[in-house]
Order: C-alpha cells, then sequence, then structure tokens
C-alpha cells in the first residue's frame, strides 16, 4: 500500500504491517507535548489517511517517557495573546483535527505508555480503543491552567466513557489516573505489561483486519454517530440501513462460503 | 486574498466586494451539474476560504441559465456498477464537499439563479440564506431515479427550513417548487430580480458588522439546531456572549454609537 503521507514536523507515521498505520506523536524531548503546529498537523494527517484504506491505526507517543503531555508550557502564552476571533480560529483547527483523527473510517487505536494529559488526554479519549501500559497516567489538566475541561472533545466523550459521576471528578479535581484505576473505570480498555504494549496494540489491529473492512467501517460509524442520535429508533433506521447495503457486498457472500467451506474467509472489501 | 487567485476547473472564484467572494459553478452545457471533479474542488476551496481573515460572506452561484442540475447523469450510469461500498465511498466524498461549504466560519448565501435539482437542491439547502432569480426552481428528484430524499442534508435541512408536512410533499412527489411558492414556503428567504444581485444586497449588511458577531451567530444557529435542550442552547450561547464581550469589536461599537459614527471593526 502506498500511502501519500505529508512529510511532518512533530508527528511521524509509518505503515508497521499492510494495512496497519502507526501514527506517533514525535517530540520526545519535549514530553511530546503538544505546539500550534501539531494541531495543523493532527489535521494535515487526519486528511492524508482518511482515503488511506487501512484497516486499523495506532496512535502513540515516540520515545519511552509520554504519550502526549498536552500543550507544551513554553508555547502556551502564545493563545492568551490571540484576540478572540483568532482564538477561535486556532481552537476550530485544533478540535478539527482531532476530529478528523477520531473520524478515521477505520478503528483508531490509542497505545498509552506514559502521560496523557490535557489536549494529550483528548487526543487519547478521541482514539475507539485505549491500551495502556502500568506507567499511563492520565489527567484532565485543564481546570489548572485556568481553563475548562470543555475542551477537545473531553467533555463529551470522557463522559460518555465512564459516566458523568466520574468524569466529573476527574475534570473538577484534575487528578492524575493512572494505569489501574483507569482499567476499572473503563477508561483503557486494557493494561498490559510495557514491553508487550505495542505488540499488543498491533495484534488487536490485524484481529480486526481479519473481518470485512465494510463491516468494521460501518460499525464503527454506527457507535459514533449513534453516540449522538436523537432517538432509538432514528438509531435502528441508521443500522437497517447499514446492515441492508452490507448484504450487497461481495464480502458477506464470502464470509458465508468461507465458513461452509471451512477456511478463511478473502475479504475484498467491495 | 490568496485563495482568489488559485483557478478550478470547475468553478470561478471572485472577490466581487472587499471581504465578499462569489463562487459560480461552472459547468454551464451541463446545467453545472456535480462530478468529482467539482466536490473535490469545493472541499479545498471551502478549507482554502476558511482560513481567509478577509472573508466576510460567500456567495455561490450557478454560471448562465442553471444553478445546479445535481450529480451529473453522464457519471451517474457508473454508480449502480461500483459496488455498494463503492458507492458510500462516492456518497462521502459528495458529503464531504457540501459539510465543508456549510461549516465555514462565514456566512454562504445561495444566489439561486435556476434550476437547483437533486444534489444541486441540497448545495442550495447548505447555505445559510437562499436567494432566488425568478426563474428559479426546486426539485428534490432523487426518488425519480430509484433513490431516496436522503441525500446529501436533505431529509435534515429541508424539515428544518419548512416543517416535516411540506417536506414530506417535495421529497415523495419529487415535484418542481417555482421562485414564488419557495419563498411562501420559506424555502428561499426572498426571490429578487438577479438572484447575485440580491445576495450582493444581503451581503453588503452582513459586512457592516462585527465578524466576530456574525461568525458566533452563524455557529450559534447551526449548532443549536443539533443541541439536545434549551438549557444546553443558552450555556452554548452564555459563552460565545460573553467571550464577544473580550474583544474590540464590542466597545468600538458602542463607542461609535455615542459618537454618531459608523464603527470600524478589527475582527480581533
Amino acid at each position: 500500500m502506498t500511502i501519500d503521507f505529508p512529510n511532518l514536523e512533530t508527528l511521524s507515521f509509518t505503515e508497521a504491517e499492510p494495512g496497519i498505520g502507526v501514527l506517533a506523536i514525535n517530540r520526545p524531548d519535549r514530553m511530546n507535548s503538544q505546539t500550534v503546529q501539531m494541531f495543523h498537523e493532527y489535521l494535515a494527517a487526519g486528511r492524508a489517511l482518511r482515503d488511506s484504506g487501512l484497516r486499523a491505526l495506532i496512535v502513540t507517543g515516540a520515545g519511552d517517557r509520554a504519550f502526549c503531555a498536552g500543550f507544551d508550557l513554553d508555547e502556551i502564552s502564545v493563545i492568551t495573546e490571540m484576540g478572540v476571533r483568532e482564538f477561535l480560529k486556532f481552537q476550530e483547527t485544533a478540535t478539527g483535527g482531532i476530529q478528523s483523527i477520531r473520524h478515521l473510517p477505520f478503528p483508531v487505536i490509542a497505545a498509552i505508555h506514559g502521560p496523557a494529559t490535557g489536549g494529550g488526554f483528548a487526543l487519547a479519549l478521541a482514539a475507539d480503543i485505549r491500551l495502556a501500559a502500568p506507567t499511563a497516567k492520565l489527567s484532565a489538566a485543564f481546570v489548572k491552567v485556568g481553563l475548562s475541561m470543555g475542551e477537545l472533545g473531553t467533555s463529551v466523550n470522557l463522559a460518555r466513557i465512564v459516566g458523568p459521576a466520574r468524569a466529573a471528578e476527574i475534570g473538577f479535581t484534575a487528578r492524575l489516573v493512572k494505569a489501574d484505576e483507569a482499567e476499572r473505570i473503563g477508561l483503557v480498555n486494557r493494561v498490559v505489561p510495557s514491553e508487550d504494549l505495542m505488540e499488543e496494540a498491533l495484534q488487536m489491529c490485524r484481529a480486526i483486519a481479519q473481518n470485512s473492512p465494510g463491516g468494521v467501517r460501518m460499525s464503527k460509524r454506527a457507535i459514533q454517530r449513534n453516540a449522538e442520535i436523537g432517538s432509538y429508533e432514528a438509531a435502528l433506521e441508521l443500522e437497517n440501513r447499514g446492515q441492508a447495503l452490507l448484504t450487497r457486498t461481495d464480502d458477506m457472500p464470502e464470509a458465508l462460503a468461507a465458513f461452509k467451506e471451512k477456511r478463511a474467509p478473502q475479504f475484498t472489501g467491495r | 486574498m490568496q485563495t482568489v487567485e488559485k483557478t478550478y476547473e470547475t468553478l470561478l472564484v471572485d472577490e466581487v466586494k472587499p471581504g465578499i467572494v462569489t463562487v459560480t459553478l461552472n459547468r454551464p452545457d451541463r446545467y453545472n451539474a456535480m462530478t468529482n471533479t467539482m466536490f473535490r474542488e469545493m472541499e479545498q476551496l471551502a478549507w482554502d476560504l476558511d482560513t481567509e481573515d478577509e472573508l466576510r460572506v460567500v456567495i455561490l452561484t450557478g454560471a448562465d441559465k442553471a444553478f445546479c442540475s445535481g450529480y451529473d447523469l453522464a457519471d451517474a450510469e457508473e454508480l449502480p456498477h461500483l459496488g455498494a461500498l463503492g458507492m458510500l465511498d462516492q456518497q462521502e466524498r459528495a458529503a464531504r464537499a457540501l459539510a465543508a461549504l456549510r461549516s465555514m466560519r462565514v456566512p454562504l448565501i445561495a444566489a439561486v439563479n435556476g434550476a437547483a435539482a437533486g444534489g444541486g437542491f441540497s448545495l442550495a439547502l447548505a447555505a445559510d440564506i437562499r436567494v432566488a432569480g425568478p426563474g428559479a426552481k426546486f426539485n428534490a428528484a432523487f426518488v425519480k431515479i430509484g433513490l431516496s430524499a436522503g441525500d446529501l442534508g436533505v431529509s435534515w435541512l429541508l424539515t428544518r427550513l419548512v416543517g416535516p408536512a411540506r417536506a414530506s410533499e417535495i421529497c415523495f412527489t419529487g415535484r418542481m417548487v417555482g421562485a414564488a411558492e419557495a419563498a411562501e414556503l420559506g424555502l428561499v428567504n426572498q426571490v429578487a430580480d438577479d438572484a447575485v444581485a440580491g445576495a450582493l444586497a444581503i451581503a453588503e449588511q452582513i459586512v457592516t458588522n462585527s465578524p466576530g458577531g456574525v461568525q458566533l451567530s452563524k455557529r450559534a444557529l447551526q449548532a443549536n439546531l443539533e443541541t439536545g435542550s434549551y438549557a444546553a442552547a443558552i450555556e452554548l450561547e452564555n459563552r460565545g456572549q460573553a467571550l464577544l464581550t473580550r474583544s474590540s469589536d464590542m466597545p468600538e461599537a458602542l463607542a461609535a454609537f455615542k459618537e454618531k459614527r459608523p464603527p470600524v471593526f478589527q475582527g480581533d
């Protein structure tokens, strides 16, 4: 697969295995903290990958210290100096960047081996699935710098993932949530030994890639959209259309034939 | 404005007055029908225009007689052969273009100079404001070619503009709605002798107001159509108003009012 990926300064991309991408936040000397440029580059990365045909993407932090430590405190003052409209333009770029990764048409798995705080926490929450090493530490640090947790989707995603009461506690205290607690409250799907984290993430991607591309894509979309839809009826209507459409693809008959013939299916995504 | 300098295969882009850009769908021999090139160009143009801080209003219109006749039927023949998921890709490509135009920071006014059919109808609905010329006509033609009116936002936008009963009639019959009826239904804001001139008159009023105020008005109108409660909508409004009092444009407006002069907004 040749993926036309732009040359970025703060993010790196590799296709680790056919169909499985790894996007790394690449400022290890600054705890992979975020800059104005990085938020622009999330958007560039999301746009470059959306039609890539990847089956799954792992998002992680370069180096062995941090996943992503949030906005770089050396640079954060620039946002207080912006005018209102200038700030909103930047903020929309930042949210657009996170959204472009969240809405990729294939699963996104965050592999978290160190601090994921502030905007880094928001990025981790934007993934479909989170795997963590025991050294992972998550926090919604926003209230410590005079902002609110209404940032980059955190108020939406955290409340849905762990429920409103835990989201309130984590958001209002800004305390650190360590790996074991994160696993217990469902903030991460699983904690695995540090040395196994990337391999576990890759394993999960491989398991996903064995399934039909259309089925996985429509599953992801259904989970995301039906979390926002106004009624059960409307959610079922969306589900029904998706299933009906998927019965018209080549992959469903192939799956059934393979099952009968006791062989692995060969999905084409058509 | 840098974006205006670029050239496009299917679009004409022009800054007609300071801060006011017209985008003209430019395939007049095909009644400005939509192609994949047009969808790609529309999305890229919307992205580029959204970076322009001097931009205040975009007017969207069609070259010559039609506004936009929808997806080009010369290409539509291939659609059933795309495969189900290939068709889904196709649908998403089109939807991306309309979503990018609709979500620009500045108001989008459709100057509907002629027929707006199928995807062209969807495109007109994606604008914040519609001005019709005398020859404007609208139809949700989808059911005539075996598709549904659940296309490129029609089921969402039309219902909100004209109510569910009128939307049902328009969508199930696929009939034409002329300019006068469209104005009665509220489907268009007004009928003007010349759609672009009418749109321009509205745009000129908009640019006299504060850029931040207009931007947050647009965002509030769109977001609060989708917000689940009155209380949540008010929370969003309150945050925007409080924020705008921190911009230099509000004190400037109040000072200008006292000094009986027009305000000079910085948009910062």
